[in-house]
């Protein structure tokens, strides 16, 4: 069939299942919108391309399938670098679709050119410029296949004007069935071995473990042992102690020193973990990405494949080594005054079953310290990258995917970064709670500067939050105390749309 | 860091736009130096073969082989032992001569196995093929005639014998 690059671009969408796409148009996007605007696809157009790349995000963080976002040449591409720089660091698979000048005058500096396949060759698993209308078919199915194969991640696909307007030749194509990476022969033994000769072993469940929550669960029964997880592993276990690292659980990081063995599953020993193993502990290895095995901590056997199979393959070859951890107690938290970061606890009472996203700061940390997930899909997180700006967009995206509510904790530091976002939550009539946290400060940096260097991190002039979230067509209210709290989330889980709890936090408030 | 020393990596790409930066950025990106890099077209229609020399350790390499085998552009990853491959640099180098000393230019050259592709009144430029020690060895002996300019490639390089890149 012949048709525009840009209605087949359209086709490659449908037939890649995509139902949904996250963008902003322009000038050299526009014949691209055109056909999105002819099909069935549902647009939703966002206040900025930064947050329609944290919607795709989101929505492929907890939806499972893969997002897809689309902006035009120029600054609408720029716009989306952070979204897909935080993407990249957490392993979600996102297709990005720019729009560029026509190929006549790529390299001339025309209006709003910029090389953006240049600008995010470090921060994609792959990318290209698309030269003829030809190639434009196997490239938007390259991009798909990229996206979603082994470790998973964002891709980009810079179709020029003229190459939207050109004709192509369209023939279906069903989306290439994937091969999970099967474990060696050799791998699975080794691991095995090293697992049935250690006393005290641990499941390190990192993001990579969350695609494989039954195959986890089934192995962790096996091996009767304690779990512990990453922060990007959250939710991949009910069974989880907590996350490890410099903020995580007491509990989970006691395990983890207690432990002679880690069997660590998708996950990348960020720095954030990676301390405890430069010396002493024992390491299994597994993940799908080789290049993370030995890349930042060294492994004494190690399975280079897809963690569903590898688990499956290593049930059956270990026995139970049951132990138990010692039992610490939680770090304190200093509340001084308003809303406690502990009161967060009480979130699930009211909203059981929500997403849970959240922005960067203190109040991240709280929310994933206080605020249990255990779902894999549950929560919506930029750990890799540590965006501020993140969390609503990604929430509206998360919804959007799910049908599921969603509770956003942010900072008054994040918050202003992308509260243009709740145009588009209000627009689409997503069921959000946002619990802003304010403590009037960019509070994980606050804390870190001395008392006299504070002043640049105090945010001194700040909105009327409550009536600015009016303004956009949310409802707004106050809590000043962790009673306050909870019967403004009562009120909030029995409200439908977007609502905003400004809760007021004391400046110097945190896990101590 | 242990056991740092030169190695040699020859990498079959797809020839398609962008491979280049892709691969060089990968090292530079990651705080690999590159020594030397040579790209050419192969026998085999579209694939090009890198050859790139990096200093590092054996973690560093093994890192550097997965990085590059994780890239979409990537066909095939070998890292050539030192001891078991044959490499080649090319140099083309000007030296000023005169009436006096051009033949003595000549023999230096005849001694290196050089050949003599371009002769003016006042210069003589010199083509030497051979590994990078042998390059550096000329450069010392003509230093005193005055070099005029020079221009090296990177090294290419195959493995001794009669197994090749493509063998599993
Ligand atoms: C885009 C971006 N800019 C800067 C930072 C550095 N940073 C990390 S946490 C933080 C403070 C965040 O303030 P707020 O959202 O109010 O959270 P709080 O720590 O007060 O809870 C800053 C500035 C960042 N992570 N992301
Ligand atoms: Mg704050």
């Amino acid at each position: 069939m012949k048709m525009t690059g840009a209605q087949a671009a359209i086709e490659i969408l449908r037939e890649q299942g995509t139902a949904v796409v996250f963008g902003y148009p322009g000038a050299n996007v526009l014949e691209i919108y055109r056909a999105l605007a002819a099909s069935d696809i549902r647009h939703i157009l966002t206040s900025s391309e930064a947050g329609a790349a944290h919607a795709a995000d989101g929505f492929s963080r907890a939806g499972g399938g893969v997002g897809v976002c689309i902006a035009t040449s120029g600054p609408g591409a720029t716009n989306l670098v952070t979204g897909i720089a935080t993407a990249y660091m957490d392993s979600t698979p996102v297709v990005f679709i720019t729009g560029n000048v026509p190929r006549a005058q790529v390299g001339t500096d025309s209006f709003q050119e910029v090389d953006i396949t240049g600008i995010t060759l470090p921060i994609t698993k792959w990318n290209m410029l698309v030269r003829t209308p030809d190639e434009l078919c196997d490239s938007l199915r390259t991009a798909f296949r990229i996206a979603r194969e082994g470790r998973p991640g964002p891709v980009l696909v810079d179709i020029p004007r003229d190459v939207a307007l050109g004709l192509c030749e369209y023939s279906p194509k069903e989306p290439e069935v994937l091969c999970p990476k099967a474990p060696s022969d050799s791998d699975i033994p080794s691991a095995a071995s090293l697992v049935e000769r250690s006393q005290r072993p641990i499941i390190l469940a990192g993001g990579g473990a969350k695609t494989a929550p039954r195959e986890l669960e089934n192995f962790r029964a096996r091996l009767d042992c304690p779990l512990v997880t990453t922060m990007m592993g959250i939710g991949a276990s009910p069974h989880s102690l907590g996350f490890v690292g410099q903020n995580g659980h007491a509990a989970a990081n006691a395990a983890l020193d207690a432990a002679d063995l880690v069997i660590a599953v998708g996950t990348r020993f960020s720095d954030r973990v990676a301390r405890p193993f430069e010396d002493k502990l024992s390491l299994v290895h597994i993940d799908v990405d080789r290049a993370e095995i030995g890349k930042n901590v060294a492994a004494a056997a190690s399975v280079e494949a897809d963690a569903a199979l590898a688990l499956k393959a290593l049930t059956p070859l270990v026995t139970p080594k049951p132990w138990s951890p010692p039992t610490v107690a939680e770090k304190r938290t200093a509340a001084r005054g308003g809303v406690s970061p502990r009161s967060l606890s009480t979130v699930r009472r009211y909203f059981p079953d929500a997403l849970v996203a959240t922005d960067v700061g203190e109040h991240q940390i709280w929310a994933v310290r206080f605020i249990g997930v255990d779902d894999p899909r549950g929560l919506l997180t930029p750990g890799g990258l540590g965006t501020m700006g993140f969390g609503l967009g990604a929430a509206v995206g998360g919804c959007i995917a799910t049908g599921r509510r969603a509770v956003l904790v942010t900072g008054d530091g994040s918050f202003m970064m992308n509260l243009n976002e709740l145009a588009t939550a209000v627009r689409e009539s997503v069921d959000l709670t946002v619990l802003l946290m304010r403590n009037r400060a960019l509070g994980m940096v606050h804390r870190k500067l001395r008392r006299g260097e504070r002043a640049v991190t105090e945010l001194k002039s700040q909105p009327d939050f409550l009536r600015l979230a009016r303004s956009f067509g949310a409802k707004a209210w106050l809590a000043r105390s962790d009673s306050e709290l909870e019967r403004r989330l009562e009120t909030a889980s029995k409200t439908s749309g977007v609502k905003l709890i400004e809760c007021r936090v004391g400046r110097d408030t945190h896990i101590g | 860091m242990e056991n740092i020393k030169e190695r040699t990596l020859s990498v079959l790409v797809d020839n398609s736009a962008g491979v280049l930066t892709r691969i060089s950025g990968l090292f530079s990106r990651r705080g690999y130096n590159i020594k030397s890099l040579a790209v050419g077209e192969t026998e085999r229609e579209g694939v090009s073969r890198m050859t790139v020399i990096v200093s590092c350790d054996d973690r560093a390499l093994s890192q550097i082989v997965a990085q590059l085998q994780k890239q979409e552009c990537v066909r095939r990853v070998r890292v050539l032992e030192n001891a078991n491959q044959i490499s080649r640099e090319l140099l083309l180098i000007k030296v000023s001569t005169n009436a006096q000393n051009r033949t003595q230019v000549i023999e230096i050259a005849n001694i290196f196995r050089a050949r003599v592709i371009d002769a003016s009144p006042g210069s003589l430029t010199l083509e030497l093929t051979g590994e990078a020690d042998k390059s550096a060895a000329l450069f010392e002996m003509l230093g005193e005639f005055g070099i005029l300019e020079s221009t090296r490639t990177g090294a290419v390089a195959v493995e001794r014998g009669s197994g090749t890149i493509y063998d599993e």
